[in-house]
């Protein structure tokens, strides 16, 4: 063990001036949007992000109609027959007739538990 | 909120599956944990028209037969001896809310049905000051086989709606379906569903439940949803949803709208 402190090179795009995409002097650092990128590599696999309740997960969903989202959901999820749906915050009324592209986000509303 | 009351004034509708999971630990904290909380005197009451049968044994505690509220008060009693003690043995309805619920600081919402959450929801938001804290979870019939469910938590300060009542939010319980019926018009109550009511994963659910409802009200009593980013870390919530079979927990803070 030497004990010092190890040196660290700064990677590519955000660290000090150096690195190979280092902005020249006077220009302005543009740091790359994370949900941008995470949202285009989204539309590319097809992912839709789906919540219910508790639930915020991504399914390869995209190309499904809603009405076939829930029916796959029901059992894993348990999301309730003719649960309202919303696609990207709007309201869908043709649930059988929508379908779903990669990059959106569906959510089931989902009902207060009943029993006490 | 803290609530800083030197008499704490508390009501807890529906002694069942939630109810006689949250009473146990609420009345141990509140007798044990006064100097805490700082109540001089904790009024407590209990409000249910069932009574306890057979069939409740596999998810609820009773040593006797009886109206839940009266022989769950008497048990307490006995064990919590700083804390008053009411029973109401009667469902509430539209012609005793008021009398039920004057004065209460605090209600715990512990019943099985939609049109009384709507019924304590509307008496709650024309009360000065209030807090409402209503659990559920589902009845297993879905495909969450019961293992799902939520707290909502209404605060009513002076005259203000500190988040948003749980009917503004929730449709079902401003219109509940045609199934969902009161106690009051239902002529032989069945209790919760008896062929589900002895899986294991209710009593689960109902604890969870519970005990969700007893931590928002620690959160209210010791000021968490007072700090002023007690928003923005998920502290402060209308509501609080789980699934237990992969034991999630989030909260919800919801906007009028929303």
């Amino acid at each position: 063990m030497s004990g010092g402190k190890k040196q660290v090179k700064p990677g590519p795009g955000f660290g000090p001036a150096g690195g190979p995409d280092s902005a020249e002097e006077g220009q302005e650092l543009k740091r790359p949007d994370a949900m941008e990128m995470v949202k285009k590599a989204e539309q590319s696999l097809g992912t839709v992000n789906i919540v219910y309740g508790p639930h915020d997960v991504n399914f390869d969903f995209a190309g499904l109609t809603i009405a076939e989202a829930e029916n796959a959901l029901r059992g894993l999820l348990g999301v309730e027959k003719g649960s309202e749906a919303y696609v990207n915050g709007h309201k869908v009324d043709n649930k059988s007739e929508t379908k779903l592209q990669g990059g959106e986000r569906l959510e089931f509303m989902r009902e207060a538990g009943q029993k006490g | 909120m803290t609530m800083m009351t030197d008499k704490l004034t508390v009501r807890v509708i529906g002694v069942g599956g939630i109810g006689s999971c949250l009473l146990d630990n609420l009345c141990r904290v509140l007798n044990y944990g006064c100097s805490m909380y700082a109540f001089e005197e904790v009024d407590i009451g209990l409000v249910d028209g069932d009574i306890y049968e057979e069939n409740n044994k596999p998810r609820q505690r009773f040593e006797e037969r009886g109206n839940k509220s009266e022989v769950t008060v008497q048990r307490l009693a006995d064990s919590f001896p700083n804390l008053d003690f009411q029973a109401f043995p009667l469902y509430i309805n539209d012609q005793n809310i008021n009398t039920v619920l004057d004065g209460a600081d605090v209600v715990f919402l512990c019943v099985d049905n939609h049109k009384t959450r709507r019924m304590v929801c509307h008496y709650c938001v024309e009360r000065d000051n209030v807090v409402l804290i209503s659990g559920g979870n589902d009845s297993g019939e879905d495909g969450s086989l019961g293992q799902m469910g939520d707290v909502q938590v209404f605060i009513r300060k002076d005259g203000e709606n500190k988040t948003l009542p749980p009917h503004e939010y929730h449709k079902e319980i401003e219109n509940p379906p045609e199934d969902d019926q009161h106690p009051d018009e239902v002529e032989e109550r069945e209790g919760c569903l008896e062929e589900q009511q002895s899986a294991p994963q209710l009593l689960i659910s109902n604890n969870f439940a519970a005990t969700l409802m007893l931590n928002a009200f620690h959160g209210l009593v010791s000021g968490l949803f007072d700090h002023p980013l007690a928003d923005q870390v998920g502290f402060k919530y209308e509501e609080v949803q789980f699934d237990l079979r992969g034991s999630k927990v989030v909260t919800r803070s919801i906007k009028k709208g929303e």
